[in-house]
């Protein structure tokens, strides 16, 4: 006999994360139209869908596409999901690369250029030039994609 | 409908404690059941439904937004679905969840399935007794969550 446990363990992280993702939404979500008073079906006219497909998101059943969580957000007039921003620059010697005023990008080119430093986890660096600061090898001026 | 069980704690989680029922006669639980079944545990959505339950065990807690009715509203039984599956559960509180059986839905409706139906009748009789003894203080709910007193059900009863 497996327990819960026993059968996680064989579960893919996939699985696991787009699972909890829909959960996050509809548990967010349904507790945002309690709080502005909206019920199910006025808020499934609001978007245009049908009733029983509100309530399979709000199950979280459902794998949504970024176009209806779009128009989740917009009916709502509140945001689900928050991207940090990328700040993208030309460089001095004109090729695109992210000179990120995150911490995010940093560690990007931290791990493509020097792999055996440390992953830095976070920083407070903002706004940095990062060719002067990280001092790139000579193959820098490809140009580079964020991951 | 006369049954003799048990309720029995599962597990102690995060957000919720689970119970489940072991009928007499059987080693195991219900729930054990549903997750050790060859059938249900091949369905497509299974490992779904599983992360699904685990999330409310840890982190959510007995949202009702994951819990239909899965009979009459004024019936004493849930259905925790993802696609086609089901699994039956009491909900007592956000912290008191009662598994039961389930299964796949491949009918219209849960009453052409015997086995479906078998399970949700099984929970709803499950419920009643266990309600008639919280009136009666047979059983009581203690701050932690938790069901002291007995919980053992005899068909005589």
């Amino acid at each position: 006999m497996k327990s819960l446990e026993e059968i996680l363990k064989d579960i893919p992280d996939e699985t696991k994360k787009l699972v909890e993702k829909q959960g996050d939404i509809a548990v967010y979500v349904s507790n945002l139209l309690k709080r502005k008073g909206i019920t199910q079906r006025e808020f499934a006219n609001k978007l245009n869908m049908k009733e029983s497909r509100l309530s399979k998101i709000l199950s979280g059943q459902i794998n949504l596409t970024l176009k209806t969580i779009v128009n989740l957000e917009l009916a709502l007039g509140e945001e689900i999901i928050n991207i940090p921003f990328v700040e993208y620059k030309a460089n001095t010697v004109g090729v695109e690369t992210e000179l990120s005023a995150t911490y995010f990008i940093i560690n990007v080119y931290k791990q493509k250029h020097y792999p055996l430093l440390p992953f830095q986890e976070k920083s407070n660096i903002k706004n940095v030039d990062v060719d002067k600061t990280l001092k790139f090898p000579p193959q820098k001026s490809k140009k580079l994609v964020a991951a | 409908m006369k049954l003799s069980f048990i309720i029995e704690l599962v597990g102690k989680y995060k957000r919720v404690n689970l119970y489940s029922i072991k009928l007499k006669g059987s080693s195991v639980t219900e729930y054990q059941k549903f997750l050790n079944d060859p059938v249900i545990s091949k369905h497509k959505d299974f490992q779904k439904l599983v992360v699904r339950l685990n999330n409310i065990l840890e982190r959510f807690g007995c949202e009702e937004n994951f819990f239909k009715h899965a009979s009459k509203p004024t019936d004493p039984v849930s259905e925790l679905s993802y696609g086609k599956l089901r699994l039956y559960c009491s909900v007592w509180s956000k912290s008191i969840l009662i598994a039961g059986g389930g299964g796949v839905k491949s009918t219209r409706t849960y009453q052409e399935d015997p086995n479906l139906n078998r399970s949700i009748e099984t929970l709803k009789y499950i419920s009643r007794q266990l309600e008639q003894r919280i009136r009666d203080k047979e059983v009581l709910i203690d701050k932690k969550g938790l069901f002291s007193g007995n919980l053992v059900f005899e068909e005589e009863n």
